[in-house]
């Protein structure tokens, strides 16, 4: 009988300790799991332009602080950051900064249409992403997504979310000074036109 | 020799590999989309899921194997992408745990079938149940439960808590409140997008606001964009009623009016606002206050009425049973 009380026992216990872990897991979001990207080197970006005038030379970010973001036309947050991502580009230019913007499941003419209205930078490089495979590279989720890519070509931070020009600024700065930012959540994301 | 080649011929048919779409549709079915609900990238429709699926194929053409293409894309994305989650390292608890209680299980009938004999007695004679076996049942109860709550805890490692405040993947958070969007913004987006069926929601939004604020000039040419572009029949219906109204309420054309508003109602039949609309027009418009009356009450008979026009159609009934003019 003393048996029977301690198994008793031992199944409420394995209850409760169940109980706590439906309550408290579930309602995670398995998106945010760290990109395995950080810490590897980034894709290569070997991308039409684009404004459609030819195919864009990577080796042009060799040695470069590079920002890569993801945008669209029809992405809310992407408009808000937008402003913010031309200012960065020009600020950090001086800096062997560059910031490169890829359109995201958009169409070229729309894509360039938003960047009319919403401001580029000379300093900025633009490009297309026809079948997706830089998004499927870098392990896109949904837009805005940035990343942060060291001199050696190291993916060293990310943002998911809307950034702004303290972000981008301080995570510039923080991965010139050699640091690796990780990963950071700034807000919401949206997966496809209409979501 | 006939036989021979007979026999080589079939050995080349038996060792041939699987087609290559019968390769890129079983890599596609372990692949989770990750802008989808738990699923597969062969199943589904979105871009994203294309676009992978697209790459699956390249790579099959380019001579890669099933595992180097399915690296690469864990490379990106992570372990979290696979539908099942591999057998080894942490994730080795959630296919191991089945196995145990299993063995656990089958152990268990085994000895209850090994003392099988001692029922066959009648059950005056049965000696009573052992404890020793009793023990066992809740020793087995208490391993399988302990397992599960082990595994459930491995799979929460792979996970991060979602932000309180913040909503991520596409999916608004429950405090994102669609209205903070000012109509300057929607404005903006819809005009980057201007033949992008998949916005067609949100410039019905756009131009529904405009509806409400009586700002009919600038609701007009959403709707009309929308009809243009290839709406889905609840879309077109949405803008077909409100043309209709529209065209009555700003131009005094009632015959238009009713003709608009009934082109949705063939689209969607039974929509409470429309068939509300269509009355306001025969009672304003063309004096008809008994039919008016009747599709009032139609109306107010339909389940799931917005409380605000329950008011307004109420009102309009009693006004319009009385044989009293619109206001």
């Amino acid at each position: 009988m003393r048996w029977a009380r301690i198994g008793a026992l031992a199944l409420a216990a394995g209850a409760v300790v169940l109980a706590v872990i439906f309550s408290t897991r579930f309602g995670n979001d398995p998106n945010l799991v760290p990109s395995p990207l950080l810490g590897q080197p980034a894709p290569t970006l070997a991308l039409p332009l684009l404004d459609g005038s030819g195919q864009f030379d990577p080796s042009v970010l060799e040695g470069r602080v590079v920002v890569v973001n993801f945008f669209a036309s029809w992405c809310v947050p992407c408009r808000e950051e937008q402003v913010d991502l031309t200012a960065t580009a020009n600020a950090f230019a001086s800096r062997e900064v560059i910031v490169v913007e890829i359109a995201y499941q958009d169409a070229a003419e729309n894509a360039l249409a938003f960047l009319n209205e919403t401001g580029a930078s000379p300093d900025a490089i633009y490009l297309a992403d026809p079948d997706g495979r830089a998004a499927i590279a870098f392990g896109v989720f949904g837009i805005p997504e940035t990343f942060f890519v060291a001199t050696d070509g190291t993916v060293v931070g990310k943002a998911l979310g809307a950034t702004d020009a303290l972000v981008l600024g301080s995570t510039i700065d923080a991965v010139l000074a050699g640091e690796r930012p990780g990963q950071q959540v700034l807000g919401e994301t949206f997966d496809g036109p209409g979501s | 020799m006939l036989a021979l080649l007979a026999v080589g011929v079939a050995m080349v048919v038996v060792t041939a590999p699987p087609p290559a779409e019968d390769r890129a549709q079983a890599i596609g079915s372990q692949v989770r989309c990750p802008v989808c609900q738990g699923e597969a990238i062969v199943d589904s429709p979105s871009e994203t899921a294309r676009n992978m699926m697209d790459l699956v194929r390249a790579r099959i053409d380019e001579g890669l194997t099933d595992q180097q293409i399915i690296d690469e894309l864990l490379t990106s994305y992570g372990g979290s992408l696979l539908l099942n989650p591999p057998a080894r390292g942490a994730t080795l608890w959630l296919w191991l745990a089945p196995l145990v209680a299993l063995g656990v299980g089958t152990a268990m009938v085994a000895r209850r079938f090994h003392a099988a004999p001692a029922d066959l007695l009648p059950a005056a004679a049965a000696p009573p149940v052992s404890p020793t076996l009793s023990r066992r049942w809740i020793w087995g109860a208490a391993v399988l439960v302990l397992g599960g709550a082990v595994a459930v805890a491995t799979v929460g490692q792979f996970q991060q808590a979602r932000p309180e405040d913040q909503s991520l993947s596409g999916v608004a958070g429950e405090d994102f409140d669609p209205d903070s969007v000012s109509n300057e913004t929607l404005e903006a987006v819809v005009a980057a997008n201007a033949d992008n069926p998949a916005i067609n929601g949100m410039r019905l939004a756009l131009a529904n606001r405009y509806f409400e604020e009586g700002n009919y000039q600038q609701a007009f040419g959403h709707y009309e964009i929308v009809l243009d572009n290839q709406p889905a029949p609840n879309e077109a219906a949405n803008a077909f009623t409100r043309l209709g109204w529209m065209v009555f309420d700003g131009n005094g054309e009632a015959d238009l009016g009713i003709e608009l508003i009934d082109r949705g109602l063939e689209l969607v039949p039974n929509d409470a606002f429309a068939i509300y609309l269509k009355g306001r027009i025969i009672w304003c418009g063309q004096g008809d206050a008994d039919t008016a009356a009747d599709l009032f009450s139609s109306v107010l008979s339909s389940t799931g009425l917005d409380a605000e026009i329950q008011d307004r159609v109420e009102t309009d009934l009693a006004a319009a049973a009385a044989g009293e003019d619109c206001q």
